[in-house]
């Protein structure tokens, strides 16, 4: 036998419904290697059993009671008070997908998954290093982003678009819309705005 | 002492049929005779089973049709088996009911509304 028993991974499930929190708990069941903790069924109380729990999983339930913006809202609370925690967003809407990983998702799964595919996305999130969020809390920004990706921020920063950007680095418009995406991915940020404003509360201009 | 009453689980999502399994399985009185999540295989499975009621999710795989159709078909073949209406779309609910579902539940439910539209005469 080599090294020690793992830890189970922390899961806590994030739902309104209760027949997805039950249907859950009963799949996760199965895995030695998956713990539920603990469960929230509204939306207002997500962020605080996060907070008292800290999973390292929570499972999110994305439409709360009808309102599409609440898991997303609830996400980007996450994903600034306790990045440490990786967010799984369920959603049976595909648009809501694609918002859930604007927002800062380390996955997203359909709601047809199968057993196998949600304990295999718990897993590799769970395995997944170098939380992008979370080094844009604490880290230096020049830690978290490239020197051509700190290269495009200061462009960025100053309200260029995409092409003049490529203008002034010569690199093709294509480029630096794949930097800008990196950046905005690893700093966490929703969007473009999102991440200048994220640069400059990190003092990009006293560097 | 009646016999138990047997539901059959009709849902794409498994979660969901895990969930209202689970949600089932510690009501006294009813058993959770089966699942389906291939809207196709219904009707075997009802003949196969023989429930008393079948949880009918609505949409199924991005067709929001395919549960009413399915709802009607087993009301038109077999009239005798209650059928509960599942959705998460409000607007699904009066259609279904046109389509002769028994009850339906909106996906916000209770263990107890579940219970009572499983019960309900």
């Amino acid at each position: 036998m080599t090294g020690r028993a793992t830890k189970p991974i922390r899961v806590l499930i994030a739902d309104d419904q209760i027949v997805m929190r039950e249907g859950l708990k009963r799949v996760l069941e199965s895995p030695d290697d998956i713990l539920v903790i603990g469960e929230a069924s509204v939306a207002q109380e997500v962020l605080g059993k996060v907070q008292d729990l800290q999973p390292d999983v929570v499972l999110l339930d994305l439409l709360w009671f009808s309102d599409e913006s609440a898991g997303v809202a609830v996400l980007e609370q996450l994903k600034r008070a306790t990045p440490q925690s990786k967010v799984v967003a369920i959603t049976a809407y595909d648009d809501l997908i694609e918002k859930a990983r604007r927002a800062g998702a380390e996955a997203a799964l359909p709601k047809g998954f199968t057993v196998e595919e949600l304990i295999s996305v718990i897993r590799s999130v769970h395995r997944s290093p170098g939380f992008p969020a979370a080094a844009a809390e604490t880290g230096r920004l020049d830690d978290i982003l490239s020197e051509r990706e700190m290269d495009v921020l200061a462009l960025l920063v100053e309200g260029l678009s995409d092409r003049e950007i490529g203008e002034r680095l010569f690199l093709a418009e294509s480029t630096i819309k794949k930097h800008v995406s990196n950046i905005r991915d690893k700093l966490g940020a929703t969007n473009r705005t999102h991440a200048v404003s994220i640069a400059l509360q990190k003092g990009f201009l006293q560097k | 002492m009646d016999k138990a009453t047997r539901v059959l689980i009709a849902d794409d999502h498994l979660a969901e049929r895990q969930g209202i399994a689970k949600i089932l399985g510690s009501a006294e009185g009813i058993e959770v005779a089966g699942q389906v999540g291939q809207i196709d295989l219904i009707l075997d499975e009802i003949r196969r089973i023989r429930p008393d009621v079948v949880l009918m999710d609505l949409k199924w795989n991005e067709d929001e049709e395919a549960g009413i159709k399915a709802t009607a078909q087993i009301k038109q073949l077999l009239p005798g088996i209650r059928v509960v209406a599942i959705s998460v779309y409000d607007h699904l609910i009066p259609e279904a009911l046109k389509a002769g579902a028994d009850a339906a539940l909106t996906k916000g439910f209770s263990r107890e509304e579940l219970l009572q539209a499983i019960w309900a005469e």
